[in-house]
Order: structure tokens, then C-alpha cells, then sequence
């Protein structure tokens, strides 16, 4: 063994080469390990889009579906309802929806949908996950909305979260778009399709 | 000494690799495609697919979109012409005939096809699918000569019309059969300590015999004269060998669909591990100038 | 000191670090004279972390249960991304650990690796090979095809050879009447957890015994006689970087191979995967011919090749068994086939010859002719073994350098 002659720049310079693309090669073998955490076909079908036909649908009722194993709500709103909406700016957190999270940029601010008498929310909770319940305008006091039972979190019927209580984010707006007047298409954007 | 190692050795290499199965014609091979000639018959094939299989054979491994991007059809495309069920574009292509009726039907559930191109090969399905024959013999009176007494009728009668063994090939198996009956019977006779001269050399003959005849048939399967239309279908014999090609290529790509793209992606593969070998190769050189 | 150098203190001590790696990798000196059949080990190394890490991602998507196995392989196939590649890595690994260690073993026995003071690392080394067929065994059922099904019922019903209490055992092992979810399931729990943490702590000593008593090579020579004044072997060189950047290169070479199969034949034409087993699992059909997949075929070959059951298991059994006991049937007074009588090259290529035939029989359907062929190797296949300490003494020996060639 002798260390006479040796390049050292040349050795550096090819462990560093091997080391590169040794590394390369390491993250393409990454890619099918972590490739494969995505969603699976199976689980894309399942979260297919979902479509909602609105014509059955009565005024201040409301339909639960479910897309990508989420329950979705679907309301009719009354005109005197979209109306009051309007009005509730100083009871409300983010009255004017500026949490651009919460919902798809084609809906309105403030009644948080793209017809004001169809409004479409995911119904999950923003505090911790619940599942809320529907209240009536006729039912509650409160104008009527959505409670969470878990925590007494109130939203209103546009989905906007009340001032004193523990969620702090409106209710989440999904992707949905009108396949015609009497049918609505949950998990595809408005103008996508 | 030299004579005998050569013999025992042609002796040996014969008798471990003789044939495992008898004779079984036609025996051809599906045409090979590539590229957009193969997508193309790939298309062909699921169509052929949708309307004559479908109803009885599922394809529950395989999902409609998933066979829509490989195939290059789009999904409204897909929907208009291939699905006929209330089945979404995500869903798997499941048979609509009820598993128990069909076992009913046939004496056993035909059988789901999304794996049939891996478990039975491409050629075996080519073949399979274009030797229906007329016999007689069997309730629907068809067979299959590649699946003998097959439970599955001719399907495809309509575009195909029906086929029968040639009076040539008939005579020739006719002659293999009684050449066997024939061998069977002197084996008895030397079983039982028969002493008559010529024995053995009549097997030989029979054996002989068999062998011609087989030759034969394969010469008459190769020039397509195994079979012989008596009543015409919709398709020309041409025509229909092409139609079951597009079928076997289709059953081919739903067995394993994602095969054309690990070959696509199986060429930057070894490209880049080659170049990672002489990397390292060189890096090898370089310190093992130490050792020496 | 710089801060990498404190940290490295602060950790040595309190874990031996910089000794392990010393010992074991720095300044573990190796013979400078591995050749080509030294590759072996390492890449042994490479397809026990692609098994293991490969078979981890696919439990994460598979259904251990009769109902489900079938159906999951073909969603790991289709449905999950990249699952196929997964798939086919984990397949196509378990022959190449085959290849590999087949090769590795066959190194040891040409340039008597085994021998004093080997003969634990060998040791060590069988009980892998054990593990590792079954190991391999258990793995084929999971897919649930029908070969897998098929191939499981006839491997288990060896042990109804077993007198009088065979049938009650062949019961116990497949918890049922007939081979059933309940086998898979027991098998699963068997190949994912039991068998493979048995593996690596046997790797773990096979490694440890190794470096205990150093590396042999081909020249079966201990280089630990000549040191040097700093008690380094004269002929050693250490581990790092010398045989890492080398193993490097057998890795680039064997992944060359290896993904050549995964990405252009991985089911090298039903070597690897059967045609049979896509098909699912049908407890009323066995296929047409049976095979075990190519790496048991052999030992398959053995076993039918006795015409009585229970001869035949024993047989089997004792063609594995007689292997452990190499060590003490080499006599020969050198190790490496460098310097043995050219007897020994006669019967070492006729045992190759052996085994190959075995191999290749082992695929085929039984013939009577086969069968003869089959039994000659079998004898052969045993002579080997049981008359080495004979033949081994036999013939006049080349004079053994006392340094290495290079």
C-alpha cells in the first residue's frame, strides 16, 4: 500500500460525484415508496364528484351527501334569509369571509354561495371535527344555522362562525359547480368542467 | 466410447425435454404490434370486448378511467360508447349477470378475465378464441380444439360463422387414433408375455405412423386448413383473425396495464444506473491505485 | 475540536460509536485479494433491506384474509401508485436473494470459507439459508393464487410423512380441514414479524462471527500470520473505503440486472411468477402441473425422486441438513480451490452438474426417464457430501503461498 501520487482532488471530486448521484438514485427509489401514500384509484372513485339535484329540494330544508367520505350540506334559503345574512356583520367573526381558505373564490363574501338560495357546505365543525347539527330559522332564536354539539360552536346560514364560541373559521365552502339549474356538481370547481 | 456418450446423451436431452402435452392445434402466434398500432387494436379489442364478453365475463380488477387513459379514449367517449350500465367512469368493469344464474347456465361461473392474458399467455387466447368447431357430440354441439369440451358456447358464432375440422384432418386424426389403439393393444399382448415376432417393430411402426400424421397437422394448421367454414358470419375469416387479435391485445393490456409504461420507464432506469456503474467504477480505479 | 468532533466525543461516551465503526468498517482489514465471487456478501446485504423495506410498503396496502389476498395483490397492481413496482421489487428480490446467496455459498465451498476457524460463520450462514426458505415459502402463499395455494398444500403435507401423528400436525399447521384463510393468516404473521426478525439477528451474527475471526480468500490463506509493526495484516486493507467503493460498483451491477428483470420480464417467464398463480386460490382445482418456484426445485428434485414418502422427506430434509455439517467434511490440507488436487474440480463440477439437473427437474412433470436421471444426481448429490472426507485427503496438493497473490 502507498500513498505516494495520490490525487486528492480527483479523489474528492469522484466521491463527490458518486455521492450526488448516488443521492439522486437514492430519491428516485424514494419516489415509488412515497408515491404510494397518495390516494388510490380505488379511494379517487370513492371521492368521485357527487352530483346534488336540486329540484326535490324545499325551501329551508336541507340535504346531507356524502363526497370523499365527507358529509356535504346542501340548504335551500328563503329570500327573507338571504336577506338577513346581510345584517349580522357585529355578531359574526369573519362576517365578510376574508379567510380565503374557507371557500372557492367564485362564491359570494358575504352569503358565501354562487345562487343566493342554494348554499353548500362541508359539515364538518372548524373547532375540532364534529359533525354539526341544522337548525331552522323557525327553530332557534338565533336566526338559524348550524351547531355543533360537541362544543356549542354556532354558525350561521352561510355557514359564518359566531363571536364567543370556540370555532374561529367559518364553515368550509366546497368545490361545486351547476351542471344545469337543477343540478349541482360537488368536488368540481365552477368553470373547470 | 465416444459413439455411446453421444447416444445417451441425445437419449437424455430427448426424453427431458419431450413435450409435456399431446398435440394441441392451431397453434399460431398473435401478431405483435407496438406503438399506436397497438393502442389502436387495443380500442378495437375493448369494443369487441364490451358487446360479446362483458355480460358474462367481469373484468373486476380493472377500472373503466384507468383503461380510458391508457387506451387514449376520453372519458365522455368511454361513457357514450363502452359503458351501457349505470356504472361510473371510476368504477371497476364488473360483468352485469349475476355470478349464481350463470352458474346455473352453465354449470360454472365464467370465469373473470382480468388476469386470463397472464395465467393462459397470449397465444394460448389467440388460438383459443378461433378453434370453435362443429361436433356433434357435444350439448351445444360445438368444441373447442384448443380447450377440449369447453362449458362456453361459441359466442362469436354470428361473426364468425361456424368452422369444422377439414375432411383431411378428420382422416388424419382417425389415423392417430387407431395408431394409438393400435400400440395399446400390443403392449397388452407383450404384458402378458406374448412371444410373437414383430412386436416391438409394430409399435415403432404405429409410433412412426403417429408421428407423420402429426406433422401433418400442424403443416395443414400453419397453412390455415385446419378448419373449414360451412357457415359463413358477419366477418370475413380475415377479418375475424384481426377482430380476435384486437381482443387477445386488449386482454393482454388489462392483465397487466401498466406493462408499456414500465417498459417506457424501465429504459431511463438502467440508462441512469449505468452511468452511476462507471461513476463508481472510477472511483473504484482511483483508490484501488493504492493497492498494488 | 470542532463542534462535529465534540459531538462525536460527547456520543462515544456514551455509545460506542467510533469503536464500531473502527472495528468494523475503517479499520476492518480485509484481504486485498477478493475477487469477483466477494460481491456476494454485500449485495446479500442489498436485497434483505429491499426485501424488508418493499415488504413493509406492501402490507400497507395488502388484506391478509382468503376473501381479500387475491383481490389486494391486483389493487397493489393497479390501484395504488407505483404499487406494481413495489410489487415487482419484492418479487423479483426474493429469487435474486436466491441468485445471491446461492453464488455466496458456492464462493465459501470453492475456497473452503467454511473451514477452522469458519465453521460458526457457516453455520450461522445455514440457519439463514434455512430461515430465508421459509421465509420464502410463506411469502408465495400470500398472493393466494392458485399456485401459491397448490404449492403450500403439497409443502405442508410433507409433514403428514410423519408416522402416525402426520395428519394431526398437517391440521395443526393449516388451523383447518384444507389450506384456509386461517393458514394465510398465521402465514402472513409468520413472514412479515417471526421470520424476518429471526433473519436479521442471524445476519447480525453471521456478521459479528465473521468479523471476529476475519475474512477469508481465495487464496484460503489467514493474513492475520504477517503484520505489521502496528499488528495490521500485511495483506489487509481496510473495509472503508477500499471495499466500500468497490461494493459500490457490484451494487450498480447487480442493480443493472435486477431491474433489467423488473422492468422487462418480471415474471422471467414464469421463473419467477407462475402463470397458475393468476389465477385465484381454488381448493377444488390444482393446476395442471405443479412446480415449486426455480430456488426450491432441487430439494424438490430429492425428495421425488425416492419412490416412498417418508424416505423421501427424510431425504429432502437430509440434503439441507448435510450441508451444516461441511466444516468437519473437508479434510483437504488446503482450503481454496487454488491449490487442491484436480480431483477435487472433477467432483465439484460434477456437483454442479448435479445440482443443476436436480434444479431443472425439479420444474419438470416426472417422467420414468427423468426420474432415473433424478436419482443418479440425488446419489451424486450425497456422495459429495458424505464421502469428502475421503476424497478430499485424495491426491497431491499445490504448495500454498505464504502471502497473497495479486
Amino acid at each position: 500500500m502507498s500513498n505516494e501520487g495520490v490525487d486528492n482532488g480527483k479523489r474528492r471530486f469522484l466521491t463527490l460525484a458518486t455521492t450526488a448521484v448516488g443521492a439522486v438514485g437514492a430519491g428516485f427509489i424514494a419516489v415509488p415508496f412515497l408515491g404510494s401514500w397518495k390516494p388510490s384509484a380505488k379511494a379517487q372513485a370513492a371521492g368521485a364528484p357527487v352530483e346534488v339535484p336540486l329540484n326535490k329540494l324545499a325551501e329551508g330544508q336541507m340535504v346531507k351527501v356524502e363526497w370523499r367520505g365527507k358529509p356535504v350540506f346542501v340548504v335551500k334559503r328563503s329570500s327573507a334569509v338571504i336577506d338577513s345574512l346581510k345584517n349580522t356583520a357585529q355578531q359574526l367573526k369573519d362576517p365578510q369571509s376574508e379567510n380565503a381558505e374557507q371557500q372557492p373564490e367564485y362564491v359570494d363574501t358575504v352569503i358565501r354561495s354562487i345562487r343566493p338560495d342554494v348554499l353548500v357546505l362541508v359539515g364538518i365543525c372548524t373547532h375540532l371535527g364534529c359533525v354539526p347539527q341544522h337548525k331552522k330559522e323557525t327553530e332557534v332564536e338565533w336566526g338559524g344555522g348550524f351547531f355543533c354539539p360537541c362544543h356549542g360552536s354556532r354558525f350561521d346560514l352561510a355557514g359564518r362562525v359566531f363571536s364567543g364560541v370556540p370555532a374561529s373559521k367559518n364553515l368550509e365552502v366546497p368545490p361545486y359547480s351547476y351542471i344545469n339549474d337543477d343540478n349541482i356538481l360537488i368536488g368540481v370547481d365552477e368553470g373547470a368542467a | 466410447m465416444k459413439k455411446i456418450i453421444m447416444i445417451l446423451t441425445a437419449c437424455l436431452s430427448l426424453s427431458l425435454t419431450a413435450a409435456e402435452e399431446g398435440l394441441v392445434l392451431p397453434h399460431d402466434k398473435l401478431p405483435k404490434l407496438s406503438g399506436d398500432a397497438l393502442t389502436i387494436s387495443m380500442q378495437r379489442g375493448l369494443q369487441v370486448y364490451t358487446n360479446n364478453c362483458l355480460g358474462c365475463h367481469g373484468l373486476s380488477f380493472q377500472r373503466y378511467n384507468r383503461t380510458a387513459k391508457d387506451l387514449e379514449i376520453s372519458d365522455e367517449a368511454m361513457l357514450e360508447n363502452i359503458i351501457f350500465s349505470d356504472a361510473k367512469i371510476g368504477d371497476l368493469m364488473t360483468n352485469t349477470m349475476r355470478e349464481k344464474s350463470a352458474a346455473n347456465w352453465f354449470g360454472t361461473a365464467p370465469p373473470d378475465l382480468s388476469l386470463i392474458a397472464r395465467s393462459r399467455g397470449t397465444d394460448w387466447l389467440y388460438n383459443y378464441m378461433r378453434a370453435f368447431y362443429q361436433d356433434e357430440s357435444r350439448p351445444y354441439g360445438m368444441n373447442n380444439s384448443v380447450f377440449k369440451d369447453v362449458g362456453m358456447p361459441h359466442v362469436l358464432e354470428t361473426m364468425q360463422g361456424i368452422q369444422t375440422k377439414t375432411d383431411k384432418v378428420k382422416g388424419l386424426e382417425n389415423t392417430i387414433e387407431m395408431a394409438k389403439a393400435d400400440i395399446a393393444a400390443t403392449r397388452k399382448l407383450l404384458e402378458e408375455g406374448s412371444t410373437a415376432e414383430g412386436l416391438s417393430e409394430k409399435i415403432e411402426k404405429a409410433q412412426e405412423s403417429i408421428h407423420v400424421a402429426e406433422e401433418e397437422l400442424k403443416t395443414l394448421s400453419a397453412a390455415g386448413e385446419y378448419f373449414s367454414l360451412v357457415k359463413e358470419g358477419k366477418l370475413s375469416p380475415e377479418e375475424f383473425n384481426q377482430s380476435m387479435a384486437d381482443l387477445v391485445h386488449f386482454l393482454d393490456y388489462v392483465a397487466e396495464p401498466i406493462k408499456r409504461e414500465r417498459q417506457r420507464l424501465g429504459i431511463w432506469v438502467l440508462l441512469f444506473i449505468l452511468g452511476f456503474g462507471c461513476v463508481a467504477y472510477l472511483l473504484k480505479k482511483e483508490y484501488w491505485k493504492d493497492i498494488h | 475540536m470542532t463542534k462535529m468532533a465534540q459531538l462525536m466525543q460527547w456520543v462515544d461516551e456514551r455509545f460506542p460509536a467510533t469503536k464500531v465503526w473502527n472495528e468494523h468498517i475503517a479499520e476492518y482489514y480485509a484481504p486485498k485479494n477478493f475477487n469477483f465471487w466477494y460481491f456476494f456478501g454485500s449485495l446479500a446485504l442489498l436485497v434483505l433491506v429491499n426485501q424488508i423495506l418493499t415488504g413493509i410498503w406492501l402490507t400497507m396496502n395488502y388484506t391478509p384474509s382468503g376473501e381479500e389476498a387475491y383481490r389486494s395483490v391486483e389493487f397493489i397492481m393497479r390501484d395504488v401508485d407505483w404499487g406494481w413496482l413495489l410489487r415487482y421489487m419484492h418479487s423479483t428480490g426474493a429469487s435474486a436473494f436466491f441468485v445471491v446467496i446461492y453464488l455466496h455459498m458456492f464462493r465459501g465451498l470453492i475456497y473452503g470459507s467454511f473451514r477452522k476457524p469458519r465453521e460458526l460463520v457457516w453455520l450461522f450462514g445455514m440457519i439463514i439459508f434455512v430461515l430465508l426458505m421459509a421465509e420464502a415459502f410463506m411469502g408465495y402463499l400470500l398472493p393466494w393464487g392458485n399456485m401459491s395455494y397448490w404449492g403450500a398444500q403439497v409443502i405442508i403435507n410433507l409433514f403428514s410423512a410423519v408416522p402416525y401423528y402426520g395428519a394431526d400436525i398437517t391440521e395443526w399447521i393449516r388451523g383447518d380441514f384444507i389450506i384456509s384463510g386461517a393458514t394465510l393468516n398465521r402465514f402472513f404473521a409468520l413472514h412479515v414479524v417471526a421470520l424476518p426478525m429471526a433473519l436479521l439477528l442471524m445476519v447480525f451474527l453471521h456478521l459479528v462471527a465473521l468479523h471476529k475471526v476475519g475474512s477469508n480468500n481465495p487464496d484460503g490463506i489467514e493474513i492475520k500470520k504477517y503484520k505489521d509493526e502496528n499488528g495490521i495484516p500485511l495483506d489487509g486493507i481496510p473495509f472503508h473505503p477500499y471495499y466500500t467503493v468497490k461494493d459500490i460498483v457490484g451494487v450498480a451491477g447487480f442493480l443493472f440486472i435486477f431491474c433489467l428483470i423488473i422492468f422487462f420480464a418480471p415474471e422471467m417467464n414464469g421463473f419467477f411468477l407462475e402463470p397458475p398463480n393468476f389465477t385465484p386460490a381454488d381448493p377444488l382445482k390444482t393446476p395442471a402441473h405443479i412446480a415449486p418456484v426455480w430456488y426450491f426445485t432441487p430439494f424438490y428434485s430429492v425428495l421425488r425422486a425416492v419412490p416412498d414418502q417418508q424416505l423421501g422427506v427424510i431425504a429432502m430434509a437430509a440434503s439441507l441438513i448435510i450441508l451444516f455439517f461441511l466444516p468437519w467434511l473437508d479434510r483437504s490440507k488446503v482450503k481454496s480451490i487454488r491449490y487442491k488436487h484436480w480431483s477435487f474440480k472433477l467432483w465439484l463440477a460434477l456437483f454442479v452438474v448435479a445440482f443443476v439437473i436436480l434444479g431443472y427437474l425439479g420444474m419438470k412433470g416426472p417422467t420414468p426417464m427423468r426420474t432415473l436421471v433424478a436419482q443418479i444426481a440425488t446419489v451424486y448429490y450425497f456422495a459429495f457430501f458424505l464421502l469428502m472426507p475421503w476424497w478430499s485427503r485424495w491426491g497431491a496438493t499445490k504448495p500454498v503461498p505464504e502471502r497473497v497473490t495479486h
